[in-house]
């Protein structure tokens, strides 16, 4: 397995100079993902490398007029199985074997790995990707979710697994014309976000493989439409069997 | 600026709620058992996450698992809740705080700090009943459409002041998070009114819905660090005091003075006795010597085994280690063995404190019944080593 990081975010000399591009982009509402890849080709003791997807922990929420979100359930289900219906048809394109597994048949372990990959995932933001570089890394992507994941490849047959996070705000109208007032009066509110991101993990080992960011004007999955162009541009440089596959 | 304070009074009026006790409404349920959301968007998206917070509670490892704990509790959460029963799912955290919680979905949460510090089965009723009350009262659901409303007229306010003044002041927000507050607490109040109606209803003792509070008061009193009176913008229930005098006057006035006996409550005393040695432990834990210490001497009165309660009095000197706490530790934990089957932990900590004081013999003995007493200790080997010395 190669362990080469060959994203230049992670190049010391490069590496500001893109944080503070990537946070303008991100600032100002245009789409960008930030990519991280340690292998260039998936392994698998049998022929094909088996992939399984996580039930993907995405959420929709409803910014209010005052900047309270509010939780949608119609957006977050119409998301949800937006977003895994076309990781499927993407998967199956590139001809990689993807399988979903249903929230109601998860263990306990694995509801747990779940939190635990969003939290090491919102962790890498800050700490990989954010301005607040944890010295003892000095920029290694070394992050693991431990072998304990290792259970998810027995109960699945699998040997990755995709984990999914991602939080989505639509501001409100009443949100919106707060906003107006609120520009008049010469105070910037925040008027809506969406961020999220998807590692794919070695079932032997827990590592992070393979991690993509996905930033303002990427996520939208509430129509199927958008849900393919989200998920092409999220996994469009994730390896597979025969390599990672050329880009468009 | 001064014309515009009638502007800020007019405000502040129509944020704050009347926090009065008198009604115009009879206070009942205000949803039908077997309750789920059906058009309102905001309450499914509530349902929705209180759905994932419980896939994830239910993987815990606070949670206590033990049948006879959830046996007993599930009971008293089906007598209170009468017709209501099956809309509820009974979640014991093992947590040494008194408190209880409950979702707009039904998933209750009561603490083992609750357990301990119930003098009867009635009185975890009464707080179930509470619990039961904001359940039934959408109460989760109403203060979220509060908070939203309250929140956008604040900073709206906020707003209309920069634009007509140019100062920014959060005086807008401030007045919405002081109405939300009240707002909050007389939905407390109004729980603690329908659960003591409940509570009754079910045949329980309602004089217990003012007792659980005066435990709290009397424990607050032994304490030697007191909690500190919540600030304007952190008072979220009233407070214990005011709680136990109204549910006090309501119930002896509605149900009359509290005639019941004085009997023993046989089956929270089987739990105490059962599972003393867990839910203590976590209390001991807290540090918090004046509070553990009235809770020992309540268990002793309300009849919990003797054997069990002095242990814990001398683990509870032990740990705190002050000038002649190891004597008063090295008695507690005789008395608990001479006065019935004491925890294995009794003889082990009692040798222990003679091995402090170089009683080498003395401690040998106490090892050597510890041993006997537990064969499949952990610290066996441990244990043995001094034996051997």
């Amino acid at each position: 397995m190669s362990t080469n990081v060959r994203t230049p975010i992670n190049r010391k000399s490069q590496g500001k100079a893109l944080a503070i591009i990537a946070a303008f982009l991100l600032l100002s509402g245009c789409a960008t993902t930030t990519n991280v890849q340690q292998i260039d080709q998936l392994e698998s003791i049998g022929e094909d490398p088996r992939i399984v997807l996580m039930p993907p922990d995405i959420r929709y929420y409803l910014l209010t007029a005052s900047g309270i979100p509010e939780a949608n359930a119609e957006w977050t289900e119409a998301a949800k199985t937006n977003f895994s219906k076309a990781l499927l048809e993407y998967a199956d394109g590139i001809g990689a074997n993807v399988r979903t597994i249903s929230a109601d048949n998860m263990s306990p372990d694995e509801i747990q790995y779940e939190t635990l990959h969003s939290a090491v995932g919102l962790t890498l933001l800050t700490h990989h990707f954010g301005y607040t570089k944890l010295p003892s890394k000095a920029g290694r992507f070394d992050w693991s979710l431990g072998p304990g994941v290792s259970a998810i490849a027995d109960n699945h047959e699998a040997d990755y697994a995709l984990f999914v996070y991602y939080r989505d705000y639509q501001a409100s109208g009443g949100r919106v014309a707060f906003a107006i007032l609120a520009a008049a009066a010469g105070v910037g509110v925040n008027t809506g976000s969406e961020h999220g991101f998807a590692s794919l993990v070695d079932l032997k080992t827990g590592d992070i493989v393979w991690f993509n960011v996905v930033n303002a004007g990427v996520g939208e999955l509430r129509d199927a439409d958008s849900a393919a162009k989200t998920v092409n541009a999220l996994f469009k440089d994730i390896p597979t069997a025969s390599g990672t596959p050329e880009t468009e | 600026m001064i014309h515009r304070l009638p502007t800020v009074f007019v405000l502040i009026a129509l944020l704050s709620g009347s926090t009065s006790l008198a009604r115009d409404e009879p206070l009942d349920h205000k949803i039908p058992p077997g309750y789920v959301p059906e058009e309102a968007r905001d309450e499914q998206g509530l349902w929705m996450e209180l759905d994932e917070l419980e896939r994830s509670l239910n993987k815990s490892a606070l949670l206590v698992r033990d049948p006879d704990i959830n046996n007993y509790i599930t009971e008293i959460v089906c007598r209170v809740a009468g017709d209501y029963c099956n809309d509820f799912r009974v979640y014991i955290i093992r947590n040494p705080g008194f408190n209880a919680s409950m979702t707009a979905t039904g998933m209750m949460q009561i603490w083992t700090g609750l357990i301990v510090r119930a003098n009867s089965t009635d009185e975890i009723a009464a707080v179930v009943g509470h619990e039961i009350a904001h359940y039934t009262r959408l109460h989760s659901l109403q203060r979220l459409r509060d908070i939203k409303a309250k929140a956008t007229a604040g900073s709206v306010f906020d707003l209309a002041v920069i634009l007509a003044t140019g100062y920014n002041t959060p005086l807008g927000q401030m007045t919405a998070m002081i109405s939300i507050l009240s707002f909050n607490r007389e939905q407390e109040t109004e729980a603690d009114l329908l659960g003591t109606r409940m509570l009754a209803e079910a045949s329980y003792n309602p004089h217990a819905s003012y007792k659980v509070w005066q435990r709290i008061i009397a424990e607050e009193e032994a304490a030697v660090v007191k909690r500190r009176k919540p600030s304007m913008f952190a008072q979220t229930h009233p407070a214990s005091d005011a709680r136990a005098s109204y549910l006090e006057s309501l119930v002896t006035s509605t149900y009359g003075d509290d005639d019941a006996e004085e009997v023993t409550d046989e089956k929270l005393l089987n739990i105490l006795n059962t599972h003393y040695l867990f839910l203590m432990e976590d209390q001991l834990d807290t540090n918090r010597f004046g509070r553990t210490k009235e809770l020992l001497e309540r268990h002793h009165s309300i009849g919990v085994e003797p054997s069990l309660v002095y242990f814990f009095y001398g683990e509870m000197f032990r740990q705190r280690d002050e000038e002649g706490d190891k004597q008063l530790a090295m008695d507690a934990y005789r008395h608990s063995i001479e006065v019935g089957t004491a925890p294995p932990d009794a003889y082990k900590n009692l040798g222990y404190l003679h091995l402090k004081s170089g009683d080498n013999v003395a401690a040998q003995v106490e090892f050597r019944k510890y041993l006997e007493a537990d064969p499949a200790a952990d610290d066996r080997a441990m244990i043995e080593f001094y034996l051997e010395e």
